[in-house]
């Protein structure tokens, strides 16, 4: 099977590799003139309106750019899906990890191991472009880990706790 | 004192570019200093000459004092402009420029103490009749006394830094219980923006407008101000969107507010350019905030409407030069508006967005400036500031220069990192920002993640051009395709 649904937005296309087609969630044909100008910059004409775009894969998953709005573009081949359904069984919802919004430098850790936070309560402060920013928990619950340490350089989406 | 010849720019990005622009305008060598991130940002490719300052951190590069002025030696530069930011408000800095030798491209060492640290100038202005916001003239020493001052003065409070501004140690605290964490949290932010981690108390001042006076003093005596500008949009106490003149004075206003600001420069026996801050309230009173001892970021909507270059006006009173013209020369034409361009996440509490910029097309044409220190290549990083562009428009009235704004955010197009173009836009459109009557709780009480909805249309466009970039990139790095380039070239080699 070749086929790959694309999400953008609350948009949902099909992709036919091996016919080359694209269509939308009604099952229409979807075409387009496309020119691209570099490996980042694309010129788009549908139904004679003009677009354009730019891609990028920051974080890790591709995004396009529309007006300097961010779109992040989901794929799922047949395969994703079905990996997908089976491990949702096998996940534990009980406990839930935050991430680094942004990079930057762990500066303090306020709380340990096995305390026990409300939500709101400020976890650990990352520094990045001289702001402090204090990272709160959203859940309350037990800290069960925390993954980094004080004066550790972090990457945006990295782990930061688990609450549990 | 004699013509300034070379000038060494203490700075980076967007403000460095600025100041080499009109120095060279004057007919003046530029020397830039660089981070090793820096080597090849657009100040580096502009000026005439340039040094490794060699290290990333701030602390080792543009805040290094003994680089710079040993640099500014091996230059032989007779000036150095400190831009905004950095070293511009220490006057550590000016004192060790002019004992090397050079020209301080700013006010005397003695005046940026005074006024630098908010806690004298309130002091100083208090004794002449200036209006200031109810706090604390000295920094807070204890907790204690942090408690007490609140009570008298009354929640909310603001704690700020005495060593500098920019909404960096900056916190507003409502009630007692959150004071301990606010002032811990601001005196590290303090100490590490300003190496000063000294704060102060101030009342919190309900819905005010952010209205500022730009003044020129030369060495003569001569002071005079270019109006005001307004920048009550801001976000973490930042300004993002400013206009000039605002919508909130009239001339009368507008002659008062000028005059006090000229009152307090020649209190302050202040010479250059430089900014005094006020806060606007609902009833017009004002009251004065701080002065800023250096240009502003915003200092671009002046000159479109004012028609004069403030950086040319900074070296020409370092040069001795008394001002060429009078209160009565200067008058408003037209109005302009500013955005700043950040490295931000619009869409998520404006954390930094840090990248490489893979594309990059600010708008032109009439009536729209871009001062921008970044190009495609460049990296945006956690070390610096994030703000990588202004973009400002002039227009004959408001609504022109409104309008003006949002055709020209919308030609912008930057790619690599997510901007606060679709947040500037936002605020473009916004009711309260066209009728004028917004105050600096603006983004407080408005703020909507801007609405990245997109049409039919746009997504089509979207995956029609995502199919064929995946398309045709994966085809020149496929084995088969690749074989057959390579024999080809082979070939052709072999036939030569």
């Amino acid at each position: 099977m070749n086929r790959t649904t694309i999400n953008i937005a609350e948009y949902s296309f099909e992709y036919d590799e091996s016919r080359g087609i694209i269509t939308n969630s009604y099952g229409k044909n979807v075409s387009a003139d496309v020119e691209k100008i570099s490996n980042c910059e694309f010129s788009v004409l549908v139904d004679g309106k003009s677009f354009h775009i730019f891609f990028s894969t920051t974080q890790n998953s591709p995004n396009a750019t529309v007006n300097n709005f961010i779109f992040e573009i989901q794929k799922e081949t047949f395969r994703d899906k079905l990996n997908k359904k089976l491990h949702k069984e096998s996940v534990n919802n009980n406990s839930i990890t935050l991430r680094a919004p942004m990079p930057g430098l762990v500066t303090k850790i306020l709380l340990l191991e096995g305390t026990a936070v409300n939500a709101g309560d400020g976890v650990l402060i990352i520094e990045a472009m001289k702001m402090e920013n204090e990272i709160k928990s959203l859940h309350s619950g037990t800290i069960k880990k925390i993954f980094v340490q004080e004066k550790q350089t972090v990457e945006k989406n990295d782990q930061l706790f688990t609450i549990e | 004192m004699p013509k300034i010849k070379k000038i060494l720019i203490a700075n980076r990005g967007e403000i460095a570019v600025r100041i080499h622009r009109s120095a060279k305008e004057m007919g003046i060598q530029t020397v830039a200093i660089f981070s090793d991130i820096d080597r090849t940002s657009p100040h580096v490719l502009l000026c005439d000459e340039a040094y490794p300052l060699n290290g990333v951190l701030s602390s080792e590069t543009y805040l290094n004092i003994d680089k710079i002025i040993s640099i500014a030696h091996k230059a032989k530069v007779d000036a150095i402009h400190p831009g905004y930011g950095f070293l511009s408000e220490k006057e550590f800095f000016a004192k060790s420029v002019t004992d090397a030798g050079m020209i301080f491209i700013g006010p005397k060492s003695e005046t940026i103490e005074i006024l630098g640290s908010k806690t004298t100038a309130r002091d100083l202005l208090s004794k002449k009749n200036i209006p200031i916001v109810p706090g604390t003239t000295n920094p807070i020493d204890s907790l204690e006394e942090a408690t007490k001052v609140a009570a008298e003065i009354g929640f909310p409070i603001l704690i700020k830094a005495s060593g500098g501004g920019g909404g960096k140690g900056m916190r507003r605290v409502d009630s007692s219980a959150e004071l301990p964490n606010a002032i811990e949290r601001a005196r590290n932010e303090a100490s590490k923006a300003f190496s000063d981690d000294r704060v102060y108390i101030e009342k919190y001042i309900v819905n005010p407008k952010h209205i500022e006076i730009q003044i020129l003093a030369d060495s003569k005596g001569n002071v005079i101000h270019l109006g005001e500008r307004e920048c009550s949009i801001q976000r973490r106490h930042q300004k993002v969107v400013e206009e000039c003149p605002s919508t909130a004075l009239t001339p009368e206003l507008r002659s008062k507010m000028g005059q006090t600001a000229v009152d307090i420069a020649k209190a302050a026996g202040y010479i250059n350019a430089g900014t005094i801050e006020f806060l606007l309230d609902a009833n017009k009173n004002f009251y004065f905030l701080e002065v800023n001892t250096r240009v502003q970021v915003e200092h671009p909507i002046t000159e479109m409407v004012y028609g004069i270059d403030i950086i040319k006006e900074q070296i020409r009173i370092a040069e001795g030069k008394s001002l060429s013209f009078t209160q009565n020369d200067v008058k408003i034409n037209g109005h302009a508006i500013e955005s700043r361009i950040y490295a931000e996440e619009y869409d998520n509490n404006f954390l930094p967005s840090t990248g490489t910029i893979t594309h990059y097309q600010p708008s032109e044409g009439l009536g729209v400036r871009n001062d921008s220190g970044i190009r495609v290549g460049s990296e945006i990083t956690m070390y610096y500031d994030p703000m990588i562009a202004k973009l400002i428009t002039h227009g004959r009235t408001r609504d022109e220069a409104i309008e003006k704004m949002k055709r020209a955010l919308r030609e912008y197009k930057i790619n690599g990192v997510k901007t606060t173009i679709p947040f500037c836009e936002m605020v473009l459109f916004h009711p309260e920002f066209i009728n004028g009557n917004y105050d600096i709780n603006f983004v407080a009480k408005h703020y909507l993640v801007p609405d990245a909805k997109i049409n039919a249309q746009e997504s089509i466009a979207i995956v029609t051009s995502f199919v064929s970039q995946k398309n045709t990139l994966p085809k020149l790095s496929d084995d088969k395709t690749l074989t057959v380039i390579n024999s080809k070239w082979k070939n052709q080699l072999r036939n030569e």
